[in-house]
């Protein structure tokens, strides 16, 4: 977990380049300090053992062969800080005691550098061997070349140097050879020191290049962690979240560009939703049913008003969506209407509800066909609607051919010769005369009903004494109360309060109700017509008679147009009076009641508010 | 059997045109002014023909109809103001 880490990487490679710069350094430091001090060793030595050499070719000449340097040999190692050997020309070496071959030479340097030591040592013969690498110097330098060894001395546990030299006579001719070997004193012990320095600033350097790895790491992870964080947060939606990245290098930008990204993207989003939530929102509050299918007929999607067209509770689910569909046997027109590409409309029956579906298919910007989508309306109001225009296009159609059946009836009856009587000539006169009344109260019936339901009927404002509006209402009704015996009576108990109302229209109001009273009254009955003031505001008219009646099952009916309880009493009617009254009513925002007994009488209660709006 | 014609109607402008022309025609007019009283003198004088309305008071025509149909077959006319074509039943 960790070495996927940014810090851990980045430190890493820090360490990494520190130790391999730092290790190169010193590997070729220390290969260049140990070339320049065995360079420079063996300049020395070479330059002591020629004038060693030069010496010795200077004595032999006068000796003629090389011995007798006992006592030189000590200070020749002295000056040479080497060991020093000197051979013969044939590589033995020569002997400081003049007792010939095979005998070592003085040394000067003790073994061990104890010089106090090799001091003691020095006068004695030394029969110390030849050092190892001396047998090839001693070849080379022989054949009159200067020779140089390097090798690692055991006995001093330091690196050592073997230089040879020819002993040239004035002939030029190779008479012996001076060796001398060293111990290149130091470069052990310097290339230690140089190596713990190496050590301690390695040491140094990766702690520094840790420090800095961390540093850099932290540098560039918190940033990188902030909009890490703020990617996360945008796809978790929320778009109101910004890096907080406020820098001028790569990562600014890359911060700036993200928060850009996280505005834009919230400032789109949003704009979508609310173009999403608005069309949702439309289509979830139409009131019709809307349920669409994919092209296998799968249900993709409906509102909530379909639930309640198709009489089921909520939450509906697509299943029984899908069942009740199938069960009114749609699919077969969701089918055709995908094949042929064209809407098309089904009424179907459900649960005593008429549901007409209108299905159209689902075409995308391409042309391809990609479900179809269905309607549902209920139009058992509107199918009832329809049915009470019918009713009364009927009952209209009705209520003029029978007057017109018995004028054009009687005129035929005239014309053709089969009525011929003077007496019954007149009474056919008589007839065409009322039907022809008749069908003028029908249409003057029908045009103010007309009128009163497209509300242009036109109130003239006046105060009026309720009273004798009643009182006019009933004289004018005298006649024909008055041919059955009828009396009517006024009861005004209290003082009525004046009324701002419509004369002509309130006398027409109270006109149908008292023709209605006296109508469907037995001869020699009493109509009382008793006006109060109810609570508080209302005028209240109460009109009641000792009529026939109206049966309960009957007395929902009345307000229709054209309903008539018993045709053969009442020939006259145009079965319109109480439509007309009841929108006369709505005028003046009145209330009517209506008690009923077979038999008993009637008795009709009228309420308006005494202050018209 | 006499030769009776009956005349069902509500109408008295109506009954009494169609009655003028039944008895020009040498039959009998019967006058019911209302359904059931169709039917009772139907059962009555059991006439050769019947003029039946519609709409009538008590009992409207199509049943007059159906309950005679049950026991005659007995022409019957029917007689409307009822013309128009979502009006008409199959009875």
């Amino acid at each position: 977990m960790f070495k996927g880490r940014i810090a851990f990487k980045l430190t890493a490679g820090f360490v990494v380049i520190v130790l391999i710069s730092m290790l190169a350094i010193g590997i070729v430091f220390i290969q260049m300090f140990q070339q320049y001090t065995f360079d420079s060793r063996e300049q020395t030595m070479l330059a002591r053992a020629q004038s060693i050499a030069e010496v010795m070719a200077e004595n032999s000449q006068n000796t003629g062969q090389i011995r007798g340097f006992a006592g030189s040999m000590h200070f020749l190692d002295t000056m040479a800080e080497a060991k020093v050997w000197i051979t013969d020309s044939k590589g033995n070496p020569a002997s400081v005691s003049g007792m010939g071959i095979g005998n070592g030479i003085g040394k000067g340097m003790g073994q061990n550098f104890g010089f106090g030591q090799s001091m003691g040592q020095g006068h004695t013969y030394n029969s110390e061997p030849l050092p190892p690498e001396a047998e090839k110097v001693i070849e080379e330098v022989l054949s009159g070349k200067e020779s140089v060894s390097e090798s690692f001395s055991s006995v001093y546990i330091e690196a050592t140097l073997t230089v040879g030299v020819p002993i040239v006579d004035s002939d030029n001719r190779v008479i012996g050879s001076v060796l001398l070997h060293s111990p290149v004193t130091g470069i052990t012990a310097t290339v230690n020191k140089a190596v713990s320095i190496l050590a301690i600033s390695l040491l140094a350097a990766l702690v520094l290049a840790i420090g800095l790895g961390i540093f850099y790491s932290l540098l560039f992870t918190r940033p990188l962690k902030a909009m890490n964080l703020t990617a996360l947060e945008i796809t978790q939606g929320n778009y109101s979240v910004r890096t907080g990245v406020n820098r001028k290098d790569e990562l600014g930008q890359l911060g700036k560009s993200l928060d850009l990204l996280a505005a834009k993207l919230g400032y789109t989003i949003n704009e979508l939703f609310q173009e999403k939530g608005k069309l949702k929102d439309i289509i979830a509050s139409i009131s019709e049913g809307i349920v669409a299918f994919d092209t296998s007929l799968r249900l993709i999607n409906v509102n909530s008003a379909l639930s309640e067209i198709m009489d089921r509770p909520q939450p509906y689910l697509n299943e029984d969506v899908e069942k009740d569909l199938k069960d009114l046997e749609i699919q077969a027109q969701l089918t055709k209407v995908m094949e042929e590409k064209a809407s098309s409309q089904v009424l179907k029956e459900w649960l005593g509800k008429k549901l007409m579906f209108t299905i159209s298919p689902i075409i995308d910007n391409l042309g391809i066909v990609t479900g179809s989508v269905a309607l549902v309306q209920d139009i058992s109001k509107s199918e009832r609607l329809e049915q009470l225009r019918r009713d009364f296009v009927a009952n209209v159609s009705h209520e003029f051919r029978t007057p017109l059946t018995v004028i054009r009836g009687s005129l035929e009856a005239m014309v053709d010769g089969t009525v011929e009587k003077i007496e019954e000539i007149k009474r056919y006169h008589q007839r065409m005369l009322s039907e022809t009344r008749g069908l003028e109260r029908l249409v003057e019936d029908l045009l103010e009903l007309s009128r009163l339901q497209s509300g242009t009927i036109k109130m003239n404002k006046e105060t009026l004494h309720l009273p004798n509006v009643l009182k006019d209402v009933g004289r004018s009704l005298q006649t024909i109360a008055g041919k059955k015996g009828i009396k009517i009576e006024y009861l005004f108990q209290q003082e009525i309060p004046p009324f701002v109302g419509d004369y002509d229209r309130l006398r027409q109001l109270f006109v149908i109700f008292l023709d209605n009273a006296i109508k469907y009254s037995p001869k020699n009955t009493k109509v009382t017509v008793e006006t109060s003031v109810v609570e508080a505001k209302m005028l209240s008219i109460i009109i009641c008679d000792q009529g026939y009646g109206i049966a309960p099952a009957e007395l929902a009916h009345i307000w229709d147009r054209f309903y008539k309880i018993d045709k053969s009493r009442n020939s006259r009617g145009t079965g319109l009076g109480l439509a007309i009254a009841k929108h006369l009513l709505e005028l003046y925002d009145g209330l009517v009641t209506v008690q009923s007994e077979l038999g008993k009488g009637t008795v009709v209660e009228i309420k308006l508010p005494m202050v018209l709006q | 059997m006499g030769k009776y014609i009956l005349i069902a109607n509500d109408n008295e402008g109506i009954l009494e045109i169609l009655s003028t022309y039944v008895t020009k025609e040498d039959f009998f007019p019967i006058i019911a002014h209302d359904g059931e009283a169709a039917l009772t003198k139907f059962v009555e004088f059991r006439p050769l023909l019947l003029l039946l309305n519609v709409m009538m008071p008590k009992k409207d025509g199509y049943t007059v109809f159906r309950d005679i149909r049950q026991s005659s077959n007995v022409p019957i006319i029917m007689l409307t103001a009822k013309g128009e074509d979502f009006e008409v039943k199959h009875v």
